[in-house]
């Protein structure tokens, strides 16, 4: 362990902190062609009010991605893909439930590219005729999403778990909600969520760091950013029970698909905590369910479930949630096979051994994923604002023990905090 | 310094084409099995359920859950299976990534032990009664089943799969690459050994290896390892060359909320080709990037899709364009498209859009030396393509593009189907 230790330090970014308030970490791999880069808003969909300057402002569903749709769209200065491109770098963006990411990838020009995301994010050009045209775009993609069952399934799930919390959202927001977004709100946020004391980037790869330092440093100086606003996020008052026991949408598809959500209500604070909570989850259905476990044969070999079955936990600290499931012929068998699943393992407990072998399996998975800057540097950005490093993730893993996944097991997977969301053929 | 070229070396006895690049670049070991089968209607459910009885248990580790146990013990030992399709090729693929030495708590090499399970799982399969184990056959080919069933519940997937049922009618390359439900339900675990042993003995073996050991000793675990046949059959190209027909228009109804339009076309370029690099520039210039024209019209312009974009297949040497549009922008779409593809061929190219493509597909070259499987994955098209062209020598010719060969080489290919699946108004 101590070696291992050693191993992944050498591998840990330089923090920097600029005089705009933009925080970044700068990170050299040797040997890489890749240069990835990650600018991070903490604006994601899950952030629907804020109280700033003594006022209260409602952010429509769908902001945040909306937002991101907008910095890319047509800018004053010309198109963004278009200048990525002359420098042979691609990027993109992505919004998540806690925050939007803009990356790029390149083989060349970093220091160009680094200045093209910084101006980009940091300069917000709107005209009305803009915002509707990508409204159209957005309706596209949300009728896209809509015909995906999968994920259907899922959006019904946690409609039926959530009374308030938007968690129950989705990302894109919908065809009704991306019509109220305006200019005045998406100034807002982009004053807010996109000022450099919220933003943080990675960059990695095969780096010269202080002339990667010099970059970001003067791209700041040269912007001017107004003082650095304070805001609280306004939380919903989100019931304990379940909104709904059970639904049922009829879809276009071959087989149905079944899942099974809990409704977690206990939140850990503090990044530790955070980390410990999703690994005894991540052990917890691996020992349970997995490939390594024998209910995963029982359900295959009685036509159950097929090899996309899966279970796992998602979580922050206002909500989290558990959810099994996939492609089934008998959702009521399988719902019914889950549920003494769970009800025999709080009987016998968790074996040593078991949750051995699960950490082992957890531990190659995680050092694979490592081979890959994007993995690396989603994982760096996303245990900074846990305020957690690389190293945590091992030193975690080893000591978790049967009994903390017992008490998970025992007080957190509560059959009255369940709900099943199917999507099945019509008839 | 790692120079990111497979060497190549065949292992006569065993039948095995290997390519080993050594670099320690990376923290695991990575090692693919491809056996590549000729596409055919009548085998290719056979082909297809193979592995996955294979992998459900071997002599040494007779059931599953022993099986993965044991791989997940090796420190979570990635062993994955599965069926592709590239040209007239079904491939069966297994992969296997283990963790190195460095990153594990006792510094074991596990990459040995692994070897050898999959060596079990390959050539010491589990029999019953003079073929596989009965109960291990009916599951997988349910599970198979189900999946084929299962390609509706992606409709994006499922509408490129019926364009080039329509376009390739007849040819190989319309079947799935898991086969048919009916041909399915015939196999039973006789029939599938009795294939399997045909299988076993005459398809090279492609063995691809990245990460921190030498040739020799990756070599030596492949001669320890996996058995010595005879009679195996070379690796040729076909179904590249199809005489041109009339174009065909199918427009098929699905509740869906987004009509899914695709355009399949046919290049007769395969990797061989000296057009290769040629066809790559069009082909990212017309709609594989965000600077494409299709984008920036389609999308960007009229604000009618999402997604837009084109691909080629370089080994049956197709191209198709996909969009997910409103049905009644059915045809203001194809229009605006011809119009483009019309413009690119009648020259109307700038230097600039040239340059961006250009840079961005040599960018994508290089960075694919930062993954183990994109170098192995571009290795085994090229092995599957008599070895046409390598990495740097396409780098090098696409540097060369200029917008002449653009236009030259995209009136090369002709379109030949129009699939569009349209939301039925009544159902949804």
């Amino acid at each position: 362990m101590t070696g291992l230790k050693e191993t992944l330090i050498k591998e840990t970014p330089v923090v920097k902190n600029f005089d705009s308030g933009l925080t970044a970490a700068l990170w050299n791999i040797p040997g890489y062609q890749k240069k990835y880069a990650l600018l991070n808003s903490p604006l994601g969909s899950i952030l629907t009010g804020v109280k700033a300057n003594g006022q209260e402002f409602l952010i429509p569903e769908g902001t945040a991605h909306f937002l991101e749709h907008k910095l890319f769209a047509d800018k004053e200065t010309g198109n963004v893909f278009d200048y990525f491109a002359s420098l042979g770098a691609s990027c993109n963006a992505y919004t998540s439930l806690i925050s939007t990411n803009y990356l790029f990838s390149t083989a060349e020009n970093l220091p160009q590219c680094l200045d093209l995301l910084l101006d980009f994010v940091q300069n917000l050009y709107m005209t009305p005729g803009s915002i509707q045209k990508e409204k159209k775009v957005i309706l596209q993609e949300i009728s896209m999403y809509k015909d995906h069952p999968g994920w259907r399934v899922f959006y019904n799930l946690l409609q039926n778990l959530y009374f308030q919390h938007p968690i129950r959202n989705d990302i894109a927001g919908t065809r009704e909600s991306v019509q109220t977004i305006n200019q005045e709100i998406i100034r807002f946020c982009h004053d807010y969520f996109y000022h450099p004391q919220n933003l943080l980037l990675a960059v990695i790869g095969d780096l010269n760091i202080e002339e990667i330092t010099e970059t970001i440093a003067q791209n700041q100086s040269k912007k001017k950013f107004p003082g650095v606003p304070e805001y609280k996020t306004i939380n919903f008052e989100e019931p304990r029970e379940i909104r709904k026991k059970e639904i049922r949408e009829k879809f276009s598809l071959g087989q149905p698909i079944m899942q099974m959500g809990f409704k977690i209500n206990e939140h850990p604070s503090g990044g530790e905590n955070l980390l410990e909570r999703d690994l005894a989850f991540a052990l917890l259905s691996d020992i349970l369910f997995g490939t390594g476990s024998p209910a995963f044969y029982e359900m295959y070999d009685e036509g159950l479930i097929d090899d996309g079955f899966s279970a796992g936990f998602s979580g922050e600290e206002t909500f989290g949630y558990f959810v099994l499931g996939g492609g089934t012929n008998h959702p009521e068998k399988l719902i019914e096979k889950l549920l003494e699943v769970l009800i025999k393992a709080r009987q016998e407990g968790i074996k040593t051994e078991d949750l051995e072998r699960s950490k082992k399996k957890i531990w190659g998975g995680f050092i694979a994923g490592l081979n890959s800057l994007e993995v690396l540097a989603g994982q760096f950005v996303k245990d900074y604002r846990r305020n957690l490093d690389l190293v945590d993730h091992f030193a975690a893993l080893e000591k978790i023990n049967t009994g903390q996944m017992e008490m998970v097991l025992n007080e957190q997977l509560d059959r009255e905090k369940a709900s099943i969301s199917i999507v099945e053929p019509r008839a | 310094m790692t120079s990111f070229n497979f060497s190549r070396h065949f292992l006569p006895e065993q039948g095995i084409w290997l390519f080993h690049m050594q670099t320690a670049k990376f923290k695991t070991n990575s090692l693919k099995c491809i056996l590549p089968l000729q596409l055919d209607f009548e085998k290719a459910s056979a082909n297809a359920l193979l592995p996955f009885v294979l992998y459900r248990g071997s002599e040494d580790l007779p059931q599953s859950i022993k099986l993965i146990r044991k791989l997940e013990d090796l420190f979570g030992t990635d062993l994955s299976v599965d069926v592709r399709k590239r040209g007239e090729w079904q491939l069966i693929d297994f992969s296997l990534e283990t963790v190195n030495s460095d990153f594990l708590p006792n510094n074991k090499d596990i990459l040995p032990e692994a070897i050898k399970i999959l060596s079990g799982i390959l050539f010491k399969p589990l029999l019953q009664n003079g073929g596989f184990q009965r109960n291990y056959v009916d599951g997988e080919k349910r599970t198979l089943e189900e999946e084929i069933i299962n390609l509706k519940n992606n409709k994006m997937e499922y509408a490129l799969e019926r364009c080039y049922q329509e376009m390739c009618q007849g040819e190989p390359f319309s079947v799935f690459r898991y086969g048919s439900p009916e041909k399915i339900r015939e196999l039973t675990p006789e029939g599938l050994y009795e294939h399997y042993k045909r299988v076993r003995q005459e398809a090279p073996i492609l063995v691809f290896f990245v990460g921190d050991l030498p040739l020799d000793t990756v070599k030596k675990w492949l001669l320890e390892f996996f058995p010595s046949r005879e009679k195996i059959y070379e690796i040729r190209q076909n179904g590249l060359k199809i005489s041109p027909r009339p174009e065909k228009v199918v427009v098929e109804k699905d509740s869906i909320s987004q009509g899914k339009l695709n355009i399949g076309f046919r290049t007769g370029i395969n990797r061989s080709d000296p057009d290769f690099p040629a066809l790559l520039v069009a082909n990212g210039l017309l709609g594989s990037f965000p600077h494409s024209r299709l984008f920036r019209t389609v999308r960007e312009e009229y604000g009618l899709a999402y997604y837009i974009f084109s691909r080629i297949e370089s080994t049956k040497g197709l191209l198709t364009i996909s969009a997910g549009i409103d049905a009644d922008q059915f045809e203001e779409t194809i229009d605006i498209i011809e119009k483009e593809w019309n413009n690119i061929i009648q020259g109307k190219i700038n230097e600039q859009e040239v340059e961006f493509t250009k840079k961005g597909l040599c960018s994508q070259l290089k960075i694919s030396e930062d993954s183990a499987f994109d170098l192995m994955g571009i290795e085994l098209i090229n092995a599957l393509n008599s070895f046409g062209q390598s990495r740097e020598e396409i780098m090098g010719k696409i540097k060369e593009v200029n917008p002449a060969d653009v236009a030259r080489v995209l009136s090369r290919v002709k379109r030949d189907t129009i699939y569009f699946l349209e939301p039925d108004e009544e159902e949804n």
